[in-house]
């Protein structure tokens, strides 16, 4: 490893600790930053209050911030090197669709059978992540089905396509025959959001985000292969189907996850790797997964902490932030890089 | 180590290649039966569509074969797995890369996929034949740059430096030499004829640069769309009249002389014609394409090429009168009002 990488790597850490602290510390109410600093160290202090804002809302938030940035950055990577397509992200196999009708099943139709998720409280989040969930593995299980049919990867990229305008077309359905507040209560889901991840949750999100991140590391090796495309890395010892199946199963277990607790969040999956790409100027795997973790924490903490507007009541919609702050910086990245598209293609 | 067949890379053996859909059988190729020695070139060669892809692809184990037998190093390919098989066969291919900001030491370092460990560290031997297989192919001047600044012969070599540092005794490569000029194609060929030669590998290669592959193959296999593949030294399917029968068009003759394919004019009108060595071929070459056949036999028009110090000259000898032209253009010229 180069010095040069040593040092951005160091330098990416340092920033992304200021900017948990930072997002921690800013909110709709003023906190002082020595008595977040004293709360996060342990020590008590007199209001009671702000700790338990601290305790129980930022710090789970911050947390779910780095591992939806990292886990999301990931799976957009590994589906880009799966399709070998610049325009693949996260949700291209239809993940995100198949969370969103579980969801819609979920809300839509449980009003109108009667038990709204609002009157159920804390019950009513779980009961959204289960579907969400559940919506998300049956599009996974036909997907992998699917792969394990067709030859070439392109197919299944269609394929997911295709999946995905016809989970939304149910979902469009569900809508017109709901009344206004339950289709409220969807969209507000589809705004995507990082606070509603509690303690109990992160228990179940933690652990299997981390899983996900370490099965795709493991993988670096067979995912350089691929870059070389199916033949030459059938040719090194690859086998592509396996490969394949790995590749799609870590993916829809990340950003599936990541959709189940905080609901679609669009665009970081796919600008990301890009980003990453840009910065670094490698599509070298093992350079890419740290780096892609790293830049897709940093960036989520900085999208939320523009979606706070410190000191405001209001809390804007996250994905609305991602792509209000996210695509100006992908574009201005682009248009630094001469041959841009020569990045992919040789 | 030593044994019958063991000096043989690859075998075809009564081998049919194709597509199977279903219970329909497409042949593409039939009853092929040939084989690759150690340390050997040989050309595959064959018009567009005659199946040389479909017969690389089933020889690197990528497609079944319909009927026969493939054995590689006198091993049924069947029985050797995808890992044994990424260690004994290396390729180049036409397939484009999904990685322009690799560097070429990094492509390269691809090749030693089948002997890392599961992270793909590379040891202190990895990174010796990474450098020997750039140091050959003459690429370590490149090694740090991205393989999308590098022209298409630059990267040629790279390929096949990545193909060497997988360390494979055989090398498969699908026309190598696709998009190059001709003084990169020859480089192309000499580098690979050199290390069948010098590291013994054994090397085929689908090409369609016929003339090139007679002068640097040990031996070809060419094939045909509706007859069965022929094999052996370039000299001797010469002599077979192989090539001949690659082409059936009437504009199109081999020049069995110098293994080359020429254009046939249509009409002959014929000259005599002495001179300097090289002035004499190419004023030929000229007269040739303007439908002028030089013979031996007492003609009406005579042409004697000079080399003066102030240049080259032509004398144009007809029945009436006697022409000089400083250069081949004018000679034609004169030439075409006799």
């Amino acid at each position: 490893m180069s010095n040069r990488l040593t040092g951005v790597i160091i330098f990416l850490l340092v920033l992304l600790l200021i900017l948990v602290l930072l997002n921690i510390a800013l909110g709709s109410v003023y906190i002082p930053f020595p008595e977040i600093l004293s709360t996060l160290s342990g020590h008590a202090i007199e209001n009671e209050g702000w700790r338990n804002i601290i305790i129980q809302f930022r710090v789970p938030k911050a947390i779910t911030a780095v591992l939806v940035g990292s886990g999301l950055g990931i799976s957009g990577l590994l589906m880009q090197t799966l399709f070998r397509n610049p325009l693949a992200g996260p949700f291209v196999l239809g993940i995100s669709s198949g969370a969103s009708l579980g969801v819609a099943i979920a809300i839509l139709a449980g009003m109108s059978l009667g038990f709204g998720l609002t009157q159920m409280g804390i019950g009513g989040a779980w009961i959204l992540t289960v579907s969400a969930s559940l919506g998300a593995i049956l599009v996974l299980g036909i997907v992998v089905l699917v792969s394990l049919k067709v030859q070439d990867s392109m197919s299944l990229l269609i394929i997911g396509l295709m999946f995905g305008s016809a989970t939304g077309a149910v979902v469009t359905v569900l809508q017109f025959f709901s009344k206004a507040e339950s289709i409220q209560a969807y969209l507000v889901w589809t705004f995507g959001s990082l606070g509603g991840v509690t303690w109990q949750e992160l228990e179940v999100f933690l652990p299997v985000v981390l899983i996900g991140l370490v099965v795709s590391f493991f993988m670096s090796k067979t995912l350089n292969a691929l870059l070389l495309g199916d033949n030459y890395a059938r040719s090194l010892g690859v086998d592509i189907k396996r490969a394949r199946l790995m590749i799609i199963i870590v993916t829809a277990i990340l950003a599936g996850t990541i959709t189940a607790f905080c609901g679609p969040i669009a665009f970081i999956g796919i600008a990301i790797p890009h980003i990453t790409r840009l910065i670094f100027n490698t599509s070298n795997h093992r350079i890419l997964f740290p780096m892609v973790i790293l830049c897709g924490a940093i960036l989520m903490l900085i999208c939320d902490i523009i979606a706070q507007i410190p000191g405001q009541q209001y809390t804007l919609p996250i994905n609305a932030v991602t792509s209000v702050f996210g695509a100006p910086l992908v574009i201005m990245l682009v248009m630094r890089r001469k041959n841009f598209s020569k990045t992919f293609v040789k | 180590m030593s044994g019958p067949g063991n000096h043989i890379s690859i075998e075809l053996r009564g081998l049919t290649i194709g597509y199977r859909k279903g219970n329909l059988e497409l042949k593409i190729l039939q009853n092929l039966n040939a084989s690759l020695h150690k340390g050997e070139l040989v050309c595959l060669v064959g018009e567009n569509g005659v199946g040389k892809s479909t017969l690389l692809r089933t020889l690197s184990g990528v497609q079944p074969p319909l009927s026969g037998e493939v054995r590689i190093k006198n091993r049924p390919l069947g029985e050797i797995s995808t890992q044994e098989m990424a260690k004994m066969i290396s390729l180049v291919l036409t397939d484009r890369i999904f990685a322009g900001n690799l560097s070429v030491r990094e492509l390269v370092a691809l090749g030693r996929h089948p002997y890392t460990n599961w992270l793909g560290n590379l040891t202190k031997e990895d990174h010796n034949k990474i450098n020997w297989a750039m140091e050959i192919t003459g690429t370590q001047t490149l090694e740090d740059q991205l393989i999308s600044e590098l022209s298409d012969g630059q990267f040629q070599k790279t390929l096949i430096a990545r193909a060497l540092a997988q360390d494979s005794e055989m090398i498969i490569l699908d026309e190598p030499t696709a998009h190059l000029d001709v003084v990169n194609k020859i480089v192309i060929l000499k580098l690979l004829k050199d290390l069948a030669t010098e590291t013994g590998r054994s090397i085929l290669m689908a090409t369609h640069e016929l003339e090139l592959g007679i002068q640097i193959a040990d031996s070809l296999w060419m094939a045909y769309k509706h007859a069965e593949m022929i094999t052996g030294t370039p000299e001797d399917l010469i002599l077979d009249g192989a090539f001949s029968k690659m082409v059936d068009h009437d504009t199109i003759h081999f020049d069995d002389l110098h293994g080359r394919f020429e254009v046939v004019s249509d009409t002959s009108r014929l000259c005599t014609l002495s001179g300097e060595k090289s002035l004499y071929y190419l004023t030929k070459n000229a007269l040739k394409r303007k439908g002028w056949n030089v013979t031996n036999k007492e003609t009406d028009v005579s042409i004697t090429a000079e080399k003066l110090e102030k240049g080259n000259q032509w004398h144009i000898r007809t029945k009436e009168k006697e022409k000089q032209a400083g250069t081949i253009r004018e000679m034609l010229e004169i030439l075409n009002n006799v």
